[in-house]
């Protein structure tokens, strides 16, 4: 069935546009009905010039399904197809019901449509409109589809078909047409979000929300050789820079700090900066796997030894901890210490926290560190180890290389033996004094004690209880059932049933 | 697995284990045959408590040395050996009958005296009977007693279900032995015949599946050879131990053997106490209950170390030496 399509200024064009969808239908019926008739009427008189006029001066409508607006295209067309009767016998008479062949539609690239459409004004970027949730995406209208292969499904030997098969030239040939192509694309256009998902699975979430700080960005690129296997790069701070400049104003960059490790002691970090996210990744992986270091670690769970380490006002004090303890520091050292491969930590910033200053310091901090050997060699004395699950059994983990170990005579009287006071270069951390709580003061602490006094151990007495017993009973549990927990009289009245 | 129902020497009904086994010459073997390997004796026990980080020192040679003394001495406390005692007998020590007061009360009375400083064997524990005897508490009593008021570490008042047949089997399948005794030697007195049930139960196990190097390094050592010597079941043991090539822990079990059975034949004959395989062949011949299972292994053993003398020497050859 053909559609009647109606002819309208378009002048007129924007206001019906402007007007709610919902209503526009029975708005435009209306107004068309009234007024547009008697205005077509006067066209004919009024134009005489050729279809080109006509087509700067009038829009096509393609009516919408409404019933309404139907008939009163139905009618109007009846009375077009009147006038056009009319305006055919007449030599020089505009043509009035023209539809477009081209249009901005397939004039303008695809890029520059979508760009219509999605886009926000220089002006609304300034105030920041379009950036995060709420920006929309162009769709890739190429996905589902393949070169070749198109609205026609027809065979073309050397593109979608071999051009030899076996000993036969292929031919060109027209295949039955593909109902389900059409409504395949949608489907994939209709999974197409409009808008740019910001919904990161938690897993992948960084300490920074949906945001890039904490979050992976992969391994570094490999050269030739060298895959970089293991290699996980954990971004530390992402920043916007500005700088003036005087061809194009404000000009803006990304700035990337990230840290690179293998888990296994080897590990960098670097900055870099670009004008796209994707750049600046590239750029700052490539170069932190570039500046790799490999530091000690203590069976390859903490550092070796305690120590205090500073850069610029960031000072740290970094203390090895046993296994299980876990990494109890900054987010940012935590994040550098999960790619070296440290598992357990205590370290405390005192000063400024900026996330820079602290990798530097302590990076410094971990190459310097000295192994139990060199120890040893630089006091000429045995390194012994006292554990205290191993009931401070002495354990020698290193003695002087070159065999001679000093005497209680050799040793100067004000030489540091202490192995902290060593180690921290004669530095010792401040160590605040603990206060009882507010509360323990208080007289009424003293009734709560008591009154809890009671039940302090009902946890391990009930534990014991189901050891032995095998339930929760009392003694009083084999004369009266009701004595057991979990007893209702309702289940007993079911079991008298 | 069979235990002996009178508890686990009963090869000799009356005779006392005690005196032989606090015996220096005794004391000094079983210490010797049990090792000290400071890896097992300093091990790190799961007990539940917080790691902290380990503290280090720098240290001369001869503050190294006071440190080793002191850890040996500790290794000596840890390895002390669980005493072997004879199964220990009922009390039955009536102070005085009333039947005057019969039917008082439908319970017994239970008195301790809960001096403090006392030790629980000394305690005194006496008990009224509904029919007005007053006696001394049997042991059990008087243990659940002593629990109660001064309660040990790791005892129960209830002695747990590891230490019922089934569940003991199940455990020492899985080879748990030393968790087995230590768990038998803090609940129980030395002298119960259920610790000598277990204790029982347990050597035959290890006997059985021959994993005595399970608990060596450990307190349970010694009163385990010192078991299997009492009962003659030393064959197992002797055959591991030539296996492993240890001859001078051969020789000792030997002599043990020599010296609770003082009646032995192999005994008489003057061997050089330095040669080891002599003196565990004179065992083999004259008191020895299997002897061609040990005879093999003695043969096993001398084959073995003459091939390796011959590769030695082979080898020495070759590179012409």
């Amino acid at each position: 069935t053909m559609m009647a399509s109606l002819v309208v200024p378009r002048r007129w064009y924007r206001y019906l546009d402007t007007l709610n969808a919902r209503y526009l239908g029975s708005l435009r019926a209306k107004y068309l009905n009234s007024v547009s008739i008697r205005y077509l009427d006067t066209l004919s008189s009024r134009y005489t010039a050729s279809p080109g006029t006509l087509q700067r001066h009038f829009v096509t409508l393609v009516p919408s399904t409404s019933h309404m607006v139907a008939d009163a295209h139905i009618k109007l067309r009846q009375q077009q197809e009147a006038v056009n009767q009319v305006m055919c016998c007449t030599p020089s008479g505009p043509l009035i019901y023209s539809r477009r062949t081209t249009s901005f539609f397939n004039k303008l690239t695809a890029e520059q449509l979508w760009k219509g459409v999605t886009s926000v004004s220089n002006a609304g970027r300034k105030q920041g409109r379009g950036k995060g949730v709420g920006k929309k995406i162009a769709k890739d209208l190429n996905r589902g589809q393949i070169i070749g292969v198109g609205q026609e499904n027809m065979v073309w030997p050397g593109l979608n078909a071999p051009v030899i098969r076996g000993r036969e030239l292929v031919q060109q040939k027209k295949l039955p047409k593909d109902e389900e192509r059409e409504a395949r694309l949608i489907k994939i256009r209709n999974t197409m979000g409009s808008f740019r998902a910001l919904r990161l699975d938690p897993l992948d979430r960084g300490w920074c929300g949906n945001k890039m700080p904490g979050r992976s960005i992969g391994p570094p690129n490999p050269i030739e050789d060298d895959k970089f296997e293991g290699f996980d790069t954990r971004v530390l701070e992402l920043k916007i820079v500005t700088c003036m400049t005087a061809v194009f104003g404000r000009k803006r960059r990304f700035s990337m700090f990230v840290v690179t490790g293998n888990g296994n002691g080897l590990g960098g970090f670097a900055l870099a900066k670009a004008t796209t996210i994707s750049d600046v990744t590239r750029k700052v992986k490539n170069r932190a796997g570039q500046k790799l270091l490999y530091i000690e670690r203590y069976n390859e769970h903490t550092v070796l030894h305690d120590f205090f380490t500073y850069f610029g006002r960031t000072k740290i004090f970094v203390k090895k901890m046993p296994e299980g303890y876990g990494l109890v520091c900054h987010r940012a050292i935590r994040t550098i210490c999960q790619t070296l491969g440290i598992k357990d930590i205590h370290a405390k910033i005192e000063g400024p926290t900026n996330v820079q200053n602290i990798t530097k310091a302590f990076f410094l901090g971990l190459i310097r560190q000295k192994t139990h050997q060199k120890l040893a060699d630089e006091k000429q004395l045995h390194l012994v180890e006292f554990r205290k699950e191993n009931l401070n059994f002495p354990k020698v983990v290193a003695t002087p290389q070159s065999g001679k170990v000093r005497t209680q005579e050799e040793i100067p009287n004000n030489e540091e033996l202490d192995f902290t006071q060593h180690i921290m270069d004669g530095k010792v951390q401040l160590v605040k004094k603990k206060y009882p709580a507010p509360y323990e003061k208080l007289p009424s602490y003293e009734i709560y004690l008591k009154k809890y006094a009671r039940r302090r151990n009902h946890q391990k007495v009930m534990l014991n209880m189901l050891v032995e017993e095998g339930e929760y009973r009392s003694f009083y549990t084999d004369q009266y059932p009701e004595c057991r927990p979990g007893y209702s009289s309702k289940s007993e009245e079911a079991e008298a049933w | 697995i069979t235990h002996n129902k009178d508890g686990g020497y009963c090869d000799t009904p009356d005779r006392d284990p005690a005196p032989v086994f606090f015996s220096e010459n005794v004391q000094t073997i079983l210490k010797k045959i049990t090792g000290t390997d400071f890896n097992k004796v300093f091990r790190q026990r799961f007990d539940e408590k917080k790691l902290s980080p380990p503290e280090y020192k720098f240290m001369t040679d001869e503050e190294l040395k006071q440190k080793m003394k002191n850890a040996e001495r500790l290794s000596s406390k840890i390895l002390q050996m669980p005493p072997v005692l004879k199964e220990r007998q009922a009390i039955s020590n009536i102070l005085s009958r009333d039947p005057a007061i019969t039917g008082f009360e439908n319970c017994k009375f239970v008195f301790t005296d809960i001096t403090y400083g006392l030790p629980d064997r000394k305690r005194l524990v006496v008990v009224r009977d509904p029919d007005g005897t007053l006696r001394q508490a049997s042991w059990e009593e008087a243990e659940r007693m002593n629990q109660i008021y001064n309660p040990r570490p790791g005892r129960k008042l209830k002695p747990p279900k590891l230490f019922q047949e089934e569940h003991l089997t199940n455990v020492l399948e899985r080879g748990e032995y030393e968790f087995v005794l230590d768990s038998a030697c803090a609940q129980f007195e030395p002298d119960d015949p259920e610790y000598l049930r277990i204790t029982s139960v347990v050597y035959e196990s290890v006997d059985k599946k021959r994993c005595y190097q399970l608990l060596h390094s450990t307190r349970h050592y010694g009163p385990l050879c010192f078991y299997l010597t009492w009962n003659k079941k030393i064959e197992n043991l002797l055959i591991s131990l030539l296996q492993q090539e240890k001859l001078e822990a051969c020789a000792d079990i030997v002599r043990l053997y020599q010296l609770i059975h003082t009646d032995c034949k192999s005994k008489m004959i003057n061997v050089d106490p330095n040669q080891h395989l002599e003196l565990l062949k004179a065992y083999v011949e004259h008191d020895s209950l299997q002897q061609q299972q040990l005879q093999l292994a003695i043969q096993a053993y001398q084959e073995i170390v003459r091939e390796r003398q011959q590769y030695n020497e082979n080898v020495k050859t070759a590179h012409g030496l």
